[in-house]
């Protein structure tokens, strides 16, 4: 490949860059007005202004985003995930136009997208799917088929991912209202409105397996992560080992899940996504056919840099290992950084970062698309980065996460921060006690934590020393007073306060 | 300088002689002596006892922001013109209802002159990719619609007025 451009924002575009680098292979970035300043930018080589903020005018307009990669030179595409990333026409497009797309061809694509379709598929080929599918339908037939399957239903977007669209239906008259949400979610996330409704399945966890494939027709798993900690079907703390799985487990589903992926004809990275029942059986949910937001996770498992893979995988090279030279070592976990007021439903929170500080250390990663002084916009999914901490065992890495929480420092907005502070310390957590239902079992009533007098005092000490620092010619209410070298100078002090 | 701080709803007096490198400073009536420097990047260090504490601190909506040991704070300077919440901005306290954060009216759920509870949803925003119900503070009638959908909308646009149910029977 001669160039790449990276058809993505945020953390995910930084990641593929540094990946680029990595191999020497030159590369590109696309944004949007709202992103003129963003990290992906500052740390591109190359950056192509392909629209107004709006996504659907800019990162999901294909047109713009081909443009682009012919601007720049480029014969290849990442589309990181998100945007672009699962839609089937652009990676079509992408081949006609004699663009590699990195990730699994339009065919593929177009099967896994289809969740409908694909599930036929996996029947076919006997892979376990959740009872009670059903095809599109019109109201009266969703609401006939909800009645024949029994409540609680969900109801979920056709061509969606992230749980954007979905809602969960307990009773009759929530349907309806809820279909009508998910089609206007749907369309506006996707530009397709197609929902359907399936049995929901009570405390299930949820464990998906990364495979990688060749165009050679290899395929391997790279073991599980288990993300069954979510808010609004939204992962946020993935791990990998999961507690739930003994080696056979494992094999089985890995094995099932190397099995999904050559039945629809996959290549590149993706990720087989099952639902785990208390009972031990496993269904198929879908193929999420990018790279994941939590790969990291895997990374530090495997020791496999799966974007690095992606690439080699879409220049036509046969994979440099095979099954048996995968092992899972030790524990990985991600927490994401949202954007996000936990104390109020989770209500996205946007604004200016006036402080900013990153963790580090041993097994500590943090993918990150923020720096201080940066607005975050309010045009995109929230995630401000993710935090990935490895070491020789579970126990050991949750000591670990939670020190690189209390070192990652983010002022300015509201973020997801303490809240996955009180997940990782939790004792369900601690007991791997991880359902979907972790967040409404055991962080229903979670409140900002109250402090300790010591911190309190400590941050009101902060308060008002800064405040005597600050120079009365910037304090609110001052204007007016000429400025003098010395106020122009910065952080002076002699003795005593300028005031 | 005296300063009138409220931390987590609790009204705290600090008072500080902002002396280099030792300070006085008094926190209701409790006196330390704090050994302090402005580190570049917004971090005041600070000894204390022995202590080592690196706080982050910037001032935001006439307040400040703090954050030590991976706690975060919010400190309000009383009257000097504190930040209202996001919540407190949504609600607005009373029966006109804004948007919580800049986003597009996706549906109005409510016309004018409809009776609502408090806690019933009026009007979905969609910011960040996510539909998000704004509910009504308070149970009262619909008085006035200005949302529509495809709007969009900031902070500080009035969605829906709702008067308060006792003033709505008065009315009639």
């Amino acid at each position: 490949m001669n160039k790449i451009l990276i058809a993505n924002r945020g953390e995910i575009a930084v990641r593929v860059t540094r990946a680029c680098r990595d191999m020497g292979i030159p590369c590109a970035v696309v944004y949007s007005d709202a992103d003129r300043t963003s990290l992906h930018v500052l740390e591109a080589d190359e950056a192509v202004r392909i629209g107004p903020a709006p996504a659907l005018e800019s990162y999901l307009n294909i047109d713009a985003v081909i443009g682009a990669a012919r601007d720049v030179g480029a014969d290849a595409i990442h589309p990181g995930y998100g945007f672009l990333a699962e839609n089937w026409r652009f990676a079509k497009r992408c081949e006609e136009e004699g663009i590699a797309f990195i990730g699994p061809t339009s065919e593929a694509l177009r099967l896994v997208g289809d969740k409908l379709r694909s599930r036929e598929t996996m029947l076919a080929e006997g892979v376990p799917i959740i009872p009670g599918m059903l095809t599109k339908g019109d109201d009266a037939e969703f609401r006939a088929k909800a009645s024949e399957m029994g409540y609680p239903v969900l109801v979920k977007a056709s061509a969606g991912g992230g749980g954007k669209g979905m809602r969960v239906v307990r009773s009759e008259e929530e349907l309806v209202p809820a279909i009508e949400a998910g089609r206007r979610e749907a369309g506006s996330a996707f530009g397709d409105d197609t929902v359907y409704i399936e049995k929901l399945i009570e405390r299930p966890r949820h464990v998906e397996f990364q495979i990688l494939a060749d165009a050679r027709g290899n395929v391997v798993h790279l073991f599980e992560r288990e993300c069954s900690i979510q808010r609004r079907h939204q992962k946020i703390v993935e791990e990998s080992p999961s507690t739930a799985l003994d080696p056979e487990l494992r094999r089985a589903m890995g094995e099932t899940a190397v099995r999904a992926a050559k039945a629809v004809g996959y290549t590149n990275a993706g990720t087989v996504e099952f639902l785990l029942d208390e009972d031990g059986s496993f269904y198929f949910l879908e193929v999420n056919a990018r790279i994941q937001v939590e790969h990291p996770v895997t990374e530090f498992v495997t020791g496999v840099d799966l974007v690095r893979e992606q690439i080699m995988v879409a220049e036509g090279r046969e994979l440099g290992f095979g099954q048996d030279d995968l092992v899972q070592r030790g524990h990985a976990i991600e927490c994401r950084i949202y954007a996000e007021d936990p104390a109020s439903g989770f209500l996205p929170s946007s604004g200016k970062i006036l402080r900013f500080r990153e963790p580090a250390g041993p097994g500590v990663r943090h993918d990150c698309g923020i720096y201080e002084g940066w607005e975050v916009p309010v045009h995109y999914d929230p995630i401000l980065s993710k935090l990935i901490v490895h070491a020789a065992d579970r126990d050991a890495a949750r000591g670990r996460m939670l020190r690189a929480l209390s070192e990652l420092t983010i002022l300015g907005i509201d973020t997801t921060i303490e809240y996955l502070q009180a997940v990782i310390a939790s004792e369900a957590f601690a007991s791997g006690d991880t359902h979907t239902d972790f967040v409404e079992k055991h962080m229903g009533d979670w409140s900002a934590p109250d402090s300790t007098e010591e911190l309190s005092n400590v941050a009101l000490m902060a308060a008002a020393l800064s405040a005597s620092f600050a120079r009365p010619a910037l304090s609110a209410g001052r204007s007016e007073r000429l400025l003098t070298p010395w106020d122009t100078l910065g952080s002076w002090r002699i003795g005593r306060p300028s005031r | 300088m005296e300063y009138e701080f409220t931390l987590a709803g609790r009204k705290r007096t600090v008072e500080t002689d902002g002396r280099a490198p030792i300070a006085k400073v008094v926190i209701d009536g409790t006196q330390y002596e704090v050994d302090w420097e402005m580190v570049p990047g917004g971090v005041v260090s600070m000894l204390v006892g022995g202590r080592s504490y690196a706080a982050h601190a910037a001032e935001r909506d006439g307040g400040f922001v703090v954050s030590v040991r991976g706690r975060s704070f919010r400190i309000d300077r009383s009257g000097a013109g504190d930040g209202p919440s996001a919540s407190a901005r949504a609600s607005g306290g009373s029966g006109v209802i804004k948007a919580p954060m800049p986003g597009t009216v996706v549906k109005v759920l409510v016309s004018e002159g409809d009776e609502v509870a408090a806690g019933d949803g009026v009007v979905i925003v969609e910011a960040m990719k996510m539909e998000n119900e704004v509910r009504s503070p308070i149970d009262g009638v619909v008085v006035k619609v200005s949302a529509a959908p495809g709007d969009s909308v900031g902070t500080t646009e009035v969605l829906v007025e709702i008067e308060p149910r006792g003033s709505a029977q008065e009315a009639d």
